[in-house]
């Protein structure tokens, strides 16, 4: 093809601008100096390495805060629900010592049936039951007395394995934590936490 | 590739084009330190993009580089010259007054002011042709449009040189 012969000398050759000798060393220069500079990962890399550090730092923190003291988060509304049911004066939806009265009450109000049974011979009187909420379910709680202390204790199914008792103390509350039979308790009082375990014993059965 | 091998492939490549990067942005900026800087920018690009380096046609591919850099520079400092506003759209016949006319060296500057007065489209057909003196081909690689534009590019802008040429002899 004509088209594509090359080099012939051109016309206005003569016209040429060469280019002056120290643009040679000046574009060496400028392509060494790019060439010893860091890649442009690194670049990036360094100059966002703390952003993305504590970025990664805050997701971490998060995920941690969010799922180590889950157990810790319920226990906290374990209290507060049984200060709210102490204070309000809304311990007992159905008001009886009748195991038979209270365990029926509950029926078509929450899709599980929990045990209910009165401990008075053992010290611990069925008060009667109620609905609460914990950990964003509707939970059954029974109320017992012993002595001048109420015992609120709440029952939920958990797919869970059984798991042995969990003591734990807020704010001079005993807490008691269990899982049996595919049922979580939570027994939470004012009350010592040997009578709590207890009472513990008799209502997990 | 390591860096000490891109600065030799480097320098085996591009370096060899510096007189004609420098030629083409030269003329088509007509300024001498911008022409340099836009040399100095467009070798650093050509490094970066070593990799995909055309080893057939390494002067095509930096003076496409150069050509880029020379448009921005000119549209940045508002100099050039839309396509659109020329008027002349008739196809002026070639002849061998141009060849003849660049004998002294007063032709030469004769010449060389009438391209310099040509719009940037037919000033860097000329230039990469009837100066540098590359192929057709490689002048629709560079300018990215097809040979037949280059052609009559190339055709219109000797024209118009010579009118201009023609013109001036006229005052003398």
């Amino acid at each position: 093809m004509t088209v594509d012969k090359t080099d012939m000398t051109p016309k206005y050759a003569a016209l040429r601008h060469t280019a002056p000798p120290e643009l040679h060393d000046r574009v060496m220069a400028a392509v060494r100096q790019e060439a010893s500079m860091p890649p442009v990962f690194m670049i990036f890399y360094r100059r966002f390495a703390p952003m993305l550090a504590s970025f990664i730092l805050g997701i971490a923190l998060t995920f941690y805060v969010q799922t180590i003291p889950a157990t810790d988060r319920v226990a906290n509304e374990v209290v507060a629900n049984h200060v709210r049911s102490l204070m309000a004066q809304h311990l007992t939806d159905v008001v009886s010592s009748d195991q038979h009265t209270v365990k029926p009450w509950f029926n078509g109000k929450i899709d599980f049936a929990p045990t209910v049974k009165d401990f008075a011979s053992q010290g611990f009187a069925l008060l009667g039951g109620r609905l609460d909420y914990l950990d964003n379910h509707t939970v059954a709680a029974l109320s017992y007395q012993h002595a001048k202390h109420i015992i609120n204790v709440f029952i939920a199914p958990d797919a869970g394995d059984d798991t042995a008792l969990k003591h734990l103390s807020l704010r001079g509350y005993n807490l008691i934590y269990t899982r049996k039979s595919h049922m979580a308790y939570w027994l939470v009082s004012d009350l010592n936490a040997q009578d709590l375990q207890t009472l513990t014993a008799l209502v997990v059965q | 590739m390591s860096r000490p091998q891109a600065v030799a492939r480097f320098e085996h490549l591009c370096l060899p084009h510096l007189d004609a990067a420098y030629n083409l942005a030269r003329w088509l900026c007509r300024d001498d330190s911008a022409a340099q800087d836009i040399v100095q920018e467009s070798c650093l690009r050509a490094f970066k993009a070593m990799g995909r380096f055309d080893e057939q046609h390494p002067r095509a591919w930096l003076l496409t580089i150069v050509r880029n850099q020379s448009y921005n520079w000119l549209k940045k400092s508002a100099r050039q010259v839309r396509l659109d506003d020329l008027e002349d759209d008739t196809l002026v016949e070639l002849s061998d007054a141009t060849d003849t006319a660049i004998e002294t060296k007063q032709d030469i500057e004769a010449v060389r002011a009438a391209i310099a007065e040509l719009p940037e489209v037919f000033r860097e057909v000329i230039v990469l042709c009837d100066i540098e003196g590359l192929p057709y081909a490689q002048i629709a690689k560079i300018i990215s449009a097809p040979i037949g534009t280059v052609m009559s590019r190339l055709s219109r802008g000797r024209g118009m040189l010579k009118k201009i040429l023609v013109g001036t002899n006229h005052d003398r």
